[in-house]
């Protein structure tokens, strides 16, 4: 192989000019004489005043040269190419095959990392610059550059450090061997036996095989359909890590995480090795599975390589925790519009949707009514828009909602600026774009309807985010029934209440030992003076033992009593006549619970 | 091909000093270099034919005492320095020229 000689100071050296040693020989002979003899090969050695020793002439300079000679003909049996750098990492000189270049001179003056090498392992590159910073030698770093017409070229590079005679750092010194042919070699022989390649291509997932420096060296029909897609660009012949990070299928961190996984498998130092991957597309987000496992073929380490698309698995997921969430915060909480707020915030925050609102529908007016609103704090412009929106009724014809409301089915827009649908129906002012309307219903019946907004276009809904959407819809719809249902029952205990107050001056509860658990209006006495207690137990009532054994009979019995008069000494002395009358309460299951019971101040119609 | 030292050109040496006069001279080598050993060989020859027991040599090899010959102001072996009689000459070669070592000496 041939080599063509080039410094980083004075270009390529020429038999014309004179070489380095006789330069150096005559820089310590400045008398014309003996420059004269030395120049007609009468001189034998030369004295160097600065080290006072004798420098042998011409025999060294012959040895010199000859070792000269033979090691750069063992450098060329044992490498393509050698190089230099200076003490900060610069390559001073680059003879044989160019590193990171077209040319060797046009390496001169870089670094490692300024050569722009495709498919570096970034663990590879820590290595180095770790080995670099210690000083110490490095062995067959594999570095990989495209030639101009684009093949992939594979090189092996080793360096050792330089020190000068005072044991100071001057830099790098090694070779690179071009490996191209050795890995492509390699890769044929452990090419798949056609059964193998049948089976492997079989798997219906991608599968692909590294060697034990990480490149791929096989692939199924699946993995080839994948790499062709945009952005995946990962064939055999790549390296896997380097590849995916450059097409920009996976993240910096993704691909660094990877790789130490990829590394410790092939190591040995774990079994398998799986990591969740998720990356963006045209059409929404995605998630792929990589799992590696290690082969062994021939003493030689392998990887092979699992690419799992879980999207699908990960989408229903997410929309199962959105549920599960949703139904979470239903059950805390503690009335209608924080259920709804906190439904609007809990469905934005999970689709990273900007707003959503709630109307209500009103079945006898035909109309719907803004109920509640929620929008997410970083989107200010949609913020100030709903903050400043007038918040009424409007048919429930009109509008995007009103088509949810007339046909209870959902109904979303990929982009609203693109959907006549949305041509008067959305504030476009706010940069609201993908828009979700979804009904809310209980039991068949339309309660309401949800409605968000986003900056961002929407993907479409598949089948597993249509069925979340009704499941979430019904979740709320049921919420909001029996809501409905709770606070009518209220509104029906408070008159139930009204009217008991106005036909008695008091009422009680007791519990199954007869013990009063609350007391309502004017009492017989301080409510603290009751509670916890029993009738018989109450120390100001004044009643005959006899009648104290009928009542503690019935009770005991479980039976409704009436007018069960006694009389109740008040504080100021005064005594008050009253007419006590109550039932027992029996639960569900017909256990007894207590007594429900009224009292009324006899002492008027008695007098 | 060896030269005279400065000092010889600015005065001629007159043939007759050195060869009626005892001779001083100081050959230094580098160990058994070819040219070392030329320049001994051709020394001797020169002593033998043309001094004939009127000369003192000392032979210096510099990779023995390389201090001495930058003492002396030798950079380049083999160097042949005459020391006496005066003037001093410095011949640097393997004095193969016998003719030019001889005029330098001031023998012809």
């Amino acid at each position: 192989m041939s080599h063509k000689q080039t410094s980083a100071a004075g270009g390529e050296h020429t038999r014309r000019s004179t070489p380095p040693f006789e330069a150096r020989i005559l820089h310590l002979v400045p008398g014309v004489r003996e420059r004269r003899a030395i120049a007609e090969g009468q001189v034998d050695a030369i004295l160097d005043p600065a080290t006072g020793r004798a420098i042998l002439l011409p025999d060294a300079q012959t040895a010199l040269l000859a070792l000269k000679h033979q090691f750069r003909s063992l450098l060329d049996l044992a490498a393509d190419g050698d190089w230099e750098q200076d003490d900060q990492h610069r390559f001073t000189a680059c003879n044989g095959t160019p590193l990171g270049a077209a040319r060797c001179a046009d390496t001169l003056g870089r670094c490692w990392w300024e050569l722009g090498f495709e498919s570096v392992d970034p663990i590879a590159w820590q290595n180095l610059r770790a080995q670099l910073a210690a000083h110490a030698a490095f062995r067959d770093l594999e570095l990989h550059q495209r030639d101009d017409d684009g093949t992939l070229r594979h090189l092996s590079v080793s360096g050792e450090p330089r020190f000068g005679a005072d044991g100071e750092f001057r830099g790098y010194h090694g070779i690179t061997r071009d490996v191209t042919a050795r890995n492509r070699s390699e890769g044929h022989a452990t090419q798949p036996q056609p059964v193998e390649r049948a089976t492997l291509n079989a798997l219906v997932a991608p599968v692909c095989v590294l060697n034990e420096l990480g490149i791929i060296i096989a692939s199924n029909a699946a993995w080839r359909v994948w790499a062709e897609l945009p952005g995946a660009g990962v064939e055999v012949g790549s390296h896997y890590v380097s590849a995916c990070r450059a097409h920009g299928a996976l993240a910096p961190f993704d691909s660094e995480a990877i790789g130490a996984g990829l590394a410790q498998v092939a190591r040995g130092e774990r079994a398998m090795f799986q990591f969740e991957h998720g990356f963006n597309t045209a059409n929404g987000p995605r998630w792929l599975m990589v799992s590696a496992s290690a082969l062994r073929a021939a003493g030689v380490a392998h990887l092979m390589l699992v690419h799992e698309d879980i999207s699908e698995r990960k989408r229903r997921s997410q929309w199962l925790m959105l549920e599960s969430t949703v139904a979470a915060r239903l059950a805390h909480a503690a009335d209608a519009p924080t259920a709804l707020h906190a439904v609007l915030a809990a469905v934005c925050e999970a689709q990273h949707w900007d707003c959503g609102q709630y109307f209500a529908h009103d079945a006898a007016t035909a109309t719907l009514g803004h109920v509640a609103q929620w929008s997410d704090a970083r989107a200010a412009e949609v913020s100030a828009f709903l903050a400043q929106s007038p918040i009424g009724r409007f048919r429930a014809d009109a509008g995007l909602a009103g088509r949810v409301c007339q046909a209870a089915q959902p109904l979303w827009m990929r982009d609203a600026h693109s959907d006549a649908r949305a041509a008067s129906a959305l504030p476009h002012e706010i940069g609201l774009r993908g828009v979700f309307v979804f009904p809310v219903m209980a039991d068949g019946t339309l309660c309401g309807v949800l409605v968000f907004g986003s900056r961002n276009e929407l993907n479409e809904p598949d089948e597993c985010c249509l069925r979340s959407v009704s499941n979430l819809g019904n979740l709320l719809g049921h919420f909001l029934r029996r809501e409905s249902e709770l606070t009518e029952l209220r509104n029906s205990e408070q008159r139930y209440r009204r009217y008991a107050a106005l036909g008695c001056d008091w009422h009680f509860e007791t519990d199954s030992d007869l013990r009063f658990i609350t007391t309502t209006a004017t009492g017989i006495a301080g409510v603290s003076d009751i509670l916890g207690k029993r009738l018989w137990e109450l120390p100001h009532l004044r009643v005959n033992d006899e009648e104290w054994t009928r009542l503690k009979a019935e009770l005991a019995a479980q039976w409704s009593f009436c007018d069960f008069a006694c009389t109740a000494v008040m504080a100021d002395g005064r005594e008050v006549r009253y007419a006590l009358s109550g039932e027992p309460v029996f639960d569900a299951a017909g256990v007894f619970s207590g007594f429900l019971g009224i009292g009324l101040d006899i002492t008027p119609r008695q007098r | 091909m060896s030269k005279k030292s400065p000092s010889a050109k600015s005065k001629p040496r007159i043939a007759s000093e050195t060869a009626s006069a005892q001779v001083s001279l100081c050959l230094y080598v580098a160990g058994n270099a070819p040219n070392s050993q030329l320049a001994v060989s051709n020394l001797a020859a020169i002593c033998e034919e043309h001094l004939q027991g009127r000369f003192q040599l000392e032979v210096v090899d510099v990779l023995m005492t390389p201090l001495r010959a930058l003492a002396d102001g030798i950079l380049v072996t083999p160097s042949l320095a005459l020391l006496a009689p005066q003037p001093a000459v410095r011949i640097i070669g393997n004095l193969n020229d016998r003719n030019s070592v001889l005029h330098a000496l001031g023998i012809t």
